[in-house]
Order: structure tokens, then sequence, then C-alpha cells
């Protein structure tokens, strides 16, 4: 193992690192309103997001090749910051009227989005364990956050042991896997597998592939590992439950990736097969579920299953096309899905409702141009054109054509049909219901801007999509060299 | 050969306590069996040739959780409950069954395959300056990772237990 320190393989993770002290120095010593925590912490992960740009195009492996700065790590590190930060802008005026000073939120946000950086940029499976653990021991309190609410606490509570259950599943994958082959370095596993034919047939590999599979599946809340999802994403308050389904999903999502590409390339086939009937299941049981909600936010939590299931359809197919169409679906649904919850925390109250359906009655008489960015937001999650969601669904569906899965693309499809019926009805319930009397509160000016963030990447993902889908594309091939 | 009858009592001695650790229907006997466990896992370290390990998960396991752990059943009285052993439901009885013939049968499969990784050295691999060396050197990043997990998790107990100013 060669030893060395390349601080600039790690730039961005430094850059949230620093803030994340700053901002705890600045909590220490503010007041009980803790907007300036929050105004620090945009500044850092927007330093963040620039240097991420700025390092485009470099290819570091640092560290004694436990971290590698590539450009499939700068666009995941891109696509959780980018939900970090419509997170905060959104969650400046919610943080101060529902605890009061509650400063640590912004802090748990940050290493959060740290924990998320590391598992994305990770090539030893020890870093990607310790990644995984720094961000899910983040979101555990966020859930929480709200902790006069029974259903956050509840909510919290479920997803921190079945987090640490899926968190065994994965550590005792890779100490089966470190068993057979005597490493964790990602590179090191490929090189071995690739000279070796046998090892499809060798048992103890195949269960520690299994398990890593399951510990990722539960962290993307596939079905039949969803269980926590509508419980956890109810009770969190709605900024969190946005930046999960965003940040959280893309940051696990990368790490199978990145495992599927470089390490599995000699599991394609049991691989793949385990995928489809696991995006199958998970597209079917996602949207028949949400069909019956009436609560918005568990309703999208069961979308968020769903729209799982169709990022695995582009992981199915295999091919290089494939993978860059689940990193586009990526950044796609984190658009969509924080700006969605952008406007349910402004509808969500102190006690915690708000979020049922009949509290968008006749939203689109009091403000039309929210209920207007609502509309398209839905449509973008059904995906129906000019869209970001359209776009994204298309590309996922392509590869897997292409590839050969035309009865899981067909599947897709249908599925999508089944989950245009309840995103309309919010739609629905927003123009053509009446309103039972709202208290009408003036939108605050950081929910706003967050909204119209995820907005415009809504329609510049949907109208211009190639220029986005070319950076996906580099990116998978910055992997596959 | 004596490291080998050390290690086979060891191993159905660690079996024996953990599943009373499981079903033990008095948690401080739960709790207790727990840290009979610990000791044992670290006599296995013992046999592997790995001293530092060993006394690491004596301090940790034994001296910091275990205690926390009786501490907290203490506070909450748990005591009260039946002494008896806790009756599983058979789903998951059979669903722990399940995983364990997977993981059986895998093992047995595998018997030939497994072998030491190429450069590999048994003597000084478990000593305190091996160990020390590999965490400080090579294994830098997951080392400052993890302190970074400590913070969140003081963080973590900020979010839960913070007072709040009655007005």
């Amino acid at each position: 193992m060669h030893f060395d320190l390349n601080y600039s393989a790690i730039l961005p993770q430094i850059i949230i690192g620093v803030t994340l002290f700053i901002s705890a120095t600045i909590d220490a010593f503010s007041s009980a309103r803790k907007w300036p925590v929050g105004i620090i912490t945009l500044f850092g992960i927007g330093a963040g997001i620039s240097s991420a740009v700025y390092l485009w195009g470099s290819n570091i492996v640092s560290f004694s090749q436990m971290v590698s700065l590539d450009e499939f790590s700068l666009l995941l590190f891109i696509t959780v910051m980018i939900a970090g930060f419509i997170t905060v802008l959104v969650s400046l005026k919610y943080v101060d009227d529902m605890e009061p000073d509650g400063g640590h939120f912004y802090l748990l946000l940050l290493s959060s989005l740290l924990g998320m950086m590391f598992l994305v940029s990770a090539t030893n499976l020890i870093v990607i364990v310790l990644g995984l653990e720094l961000m899910s021991l983040s979101i555990y309190p966020l859930v929480g956050f709200t902790r006069d609410r029974q259903i956050s606490l509840e909510g919290a509570m479920k997803y921190l042991i079945l987090g640490a259950i899926a968190t065994a599943f994965l550590l005792y994958g890779i100490a089966l896997i470190y068993s057979v082959l005597g490493t964790t370095n990602l590179y090191t596993i490929a090189r071995i597998l690739s000279t070796a034919q046998h090892m499809t047939g060798n048992l103890v590999m195949m269960a520690g592939v299994a398990f890593i599979l399951i510990g990722f599946s539960f962290k993307v809340a596939l079905v039949p590992f969803h269980a926590w999802t509508p419980d956890a994403y109810q009770g969190a308050p709605a900024p969190i439950t946005g930046f999960m389904a965003a940040a959280v999903k893309a940051a696990s999502f990368g790490a199978i990736i990145k495992v599927v590409i470089i390490v599995l390339q000699s599991f394609h086939v049991p691989v793949a097969e385990a995928l489809w009937w696991l995006s199958a299941v998970t597209m079917f049981t996602g949207n028949i579920i949400a069909v019956m909600q009436k609560n918005v936010k568990r309703m999208l939590a069961y979308s968020s299953i769903a729209h799982a299931g169709y990022v695995v359809v582009g992981l199915v197919s295999g091919t290089a096309f494939g993978m860059s169409s689940a990193v586009f679906y990526l950044l796609s649904y984190t658009f969509t899905i924080t700006g969605s919850f952008a406007i349910i925390t402004y509808l969500e109250k102190n006690d915690g409702t708000g979020s049922e359906l009949s509290d968008f009655s006749g939203l689109a008489k009091e403000h039309p141009i929210l209920s207007l960015i609502m509309a398209v937001f839905m449509l973008s999650l059904a995906g129906i054109p000019p869209t970001a969601g359209f776009m994204a669904k298309l590309y996922v569906f392509s590869a897997a054509i292409k590839s050969g899965y035309i009865g899981l693309a067909i599947f897709g499809i249908l599925t999508s049909v089944i989950s245009l019926y309840y995103y309309l009805r919010i739609v629905y319930a927003m123009y053509f219901e009446e309103s039972e009397g709202r208290t009408d509160t003036p939108v605050p000016a950081g929910i706003a801007a967050g909204v119209f963030i995820a907005l415009w990447g809504v329609i510049q993902l949907g109208i211009l999509p190639s220029d986005i889908m070319n950076f996906a594309m580099q990116s998978i091939q910055s992997l596959i060299h | 050969m004596i490291s080998n009858v050390l290690l086979y009592i060891t191993a159905v001695l660690l079996v024996i306590t953990y599943l009373y650790a499981v079903i033990a229907g008095n948690p401080v006997y739960s709790a207790l069996s727990m840290g009979a466990a610990f000791f044992l896992t670290s006599f296995l370290f013992v046999l592997l040739g790995a001293p530092f390990l060993a006394a690491v998960q004596v301090i940790i396991y034994v001296g910091a959780m275990l205690v926390m752990f009786l501490f907290i059943i203490m506070m909450f009285d748990l005591n009260k409950t039946s002494t008896g052993t806790v009756r599983y439901k058979p789903s998951t009885i059979f669903s722990y069954f399940l995983i364990m013939v997977v993981l059986l049968i895998a093992f047995f499969m595998a018997k030939g395959v497994l072998k030491m990784p190429e450069g590999f050295t048994i003597v000084g691999f478990g000593s305190a300056e091996n160990i020390g060396f590999n965490l400080m050197r090579y294994y830098l990043l997951p080392f400052e990772l993890a302190s970074f997990i400590l913070l969140v998790g003081v963080f973590g107990a900020i979010t839960f237990i913070k007072k709040r100013d009655k007005e």
C-alpha cells in the first residue's frame, strides 16, 4: 500500500468540515435566534459547490487509496450539496420557529453532508462504512429534531434501530468479503476478481455481496427493506424529509453505483438479477401504497420508495449509459423533491399538522404562483414533459430497453401511470377544491428562494438535459477507465 | 494443539453466553451474560495473537459499554420483569435459523477457498506497534473520520436532552 497525503483530494470535504467548526463556534456565541448560523452554513455549502465545480476534471486518488476525487464523486458532491443548500435556505425561519436555540440543526446537516461526501468518494469499504455511519448518525437526531411531536421521536427511533441493523448487514458483508480476498480496497478487490474466474461459485463471496446489497437497500429504502421509510419521513421536520429523500438517497445510490461498477463486474449476472426483482417490487409496492395515503408527506415517502425503484432500473441495465441515467435521475429527483418539501415546509404548522391532503385545498386562490410551482413539481415526479422527471424516466427506461430489459421498462411505465393518479390529486386539491379557511402568512424569503432554485433545476434539466447528461456520462467514464 | 482445544472451548462458551444474553428474561442477567461473552471474545483475540485488541475489547466493551448498560437498566428499573426466558415468535426463530443455515452452508462450501492474503505475515500482526503504525499511516483518514462520528454523537445527544427556558 502506497502512503501519501494529498489534501486536494478532499478539498470539498475540508471546506464543509471547516464550515462545521465555524458554524459551531458562532452557534455557541449567538442569541436564541439561529438564522446567522444558517447564513454561515449557506456560505460554506456555496463554497463547497464552487470548489467542486472548480475541481471538475481532476482525478486524484490519495490517503493510501482511501478516497478518490474524480468526476463521479464531484457530480454527486454537487448533487448532495445542492440538496443541502436548498434545505438550509428553507429551514432558516423554520428552525427558529420550531426550537429556540436550535443551531445544532445546521451542524448536524453539515456533518451529514460530510459523511455523504466521504461515502461517494470512498475507494475503500471501510471508508464507505464510516461515511455511511457519519451520514446516518447525523440524520437520526434531525428526524427527531422536533422533539415535542410524538410522531417525530417515533420516526427517529425506528430509523435508528433499522439503520443500525442495516449497518450490521453491511459490515458483515464486508467482513465476509475480507475473509475471502484479504483486502477492503475496491481497486484491489476488482483486480483479484478480474483474474479469478471461480469467484462466482464462491458462496462466502456471494453471501458477502448479498449482505452488502441488503445493507444499501435499507438505506435507499428498496422494498422489502423499506419499512422504516413512511414513519421516518412523516415524522421528520418537512425540510429534513426533503433532504433525506434527495441527499441520503443520492449518496447511498452513489456508493452502490461505485461498488457495482468497480467491484461487481464479474458478479454482473446475479447482481443484475437481484436488482431486477428489487426494482420491480419496489416500483409496484411504492406506487400502489402511495395511492391510498391521505397525508402528503407519507404519500411522498411512498413515492420516494417508488423512485428508488426507477433509479435501480438504470442500474439493472449495467451499461455506462444506464449508470449515467441513474446519476441523472438522482440529480433531477433532488431538485424536484427538495422543492416540493420546501412548499410543504411553508404549509406545516408548529404542531406538525398541515400536511394532510385537505390542507392543500384551494391553495391556488391564495397563492397562485406557489400552487403553479407545486403543480410543476408534481408533474415532474409523475414524469410529464417538459420537466426533469420526464427526461430522467426517459433515459432510465431507454437504457433498460437498449440492454434488453423490455419487460422491466414496460412495468416501470405502467407503474408511473398509476403514480400519476396521486400526484394529480394534489394538483386537483389545490385548484378545484374549496379552502377551509387558512391563516394567511406571507411566504418567507428563504422558502421562496429555495423553491425558485429547485424550479430552475427542474425546468433546466427538463428542457436542456443533454449538457447535464454529458456530465453524468463523463462521471461514469471516470470510474470505468 | 492446546490452543486448538482452548479455541473450541471458548467458541462453545461464546455461543452459550450470547444465546443466554438474548433469551434471558431479566435484563441484568442478560447484560452480565453479555459481559462474560465480551471477556471470552477478548480471549479469542489472545489466541489469535492480538493482545492489543484483547485489551481494547476488555477496556471498551466491559469497562465502558457494559457498565453503561447496567446503569441504564438500573435507572429504568426494568428489574421487575420476569426472571424466566423471553419467548420469541416462531417467525423470528425461523428467520434466525434460516440466516444461520445459509451462513453455515456458505462456510462449509468455501473451506478450501479461504486463504491468507498475499504478503500477509503472522509475526507481530496484531501487536500494538503494528496496529498503531497502520492506524496512523495507511488508515489515517478512516481514523479521523471516526472522530467526526464521535462529535456527531455529542450533537445528537444535545438535540434530545437540551433544556429549554420556560417562558
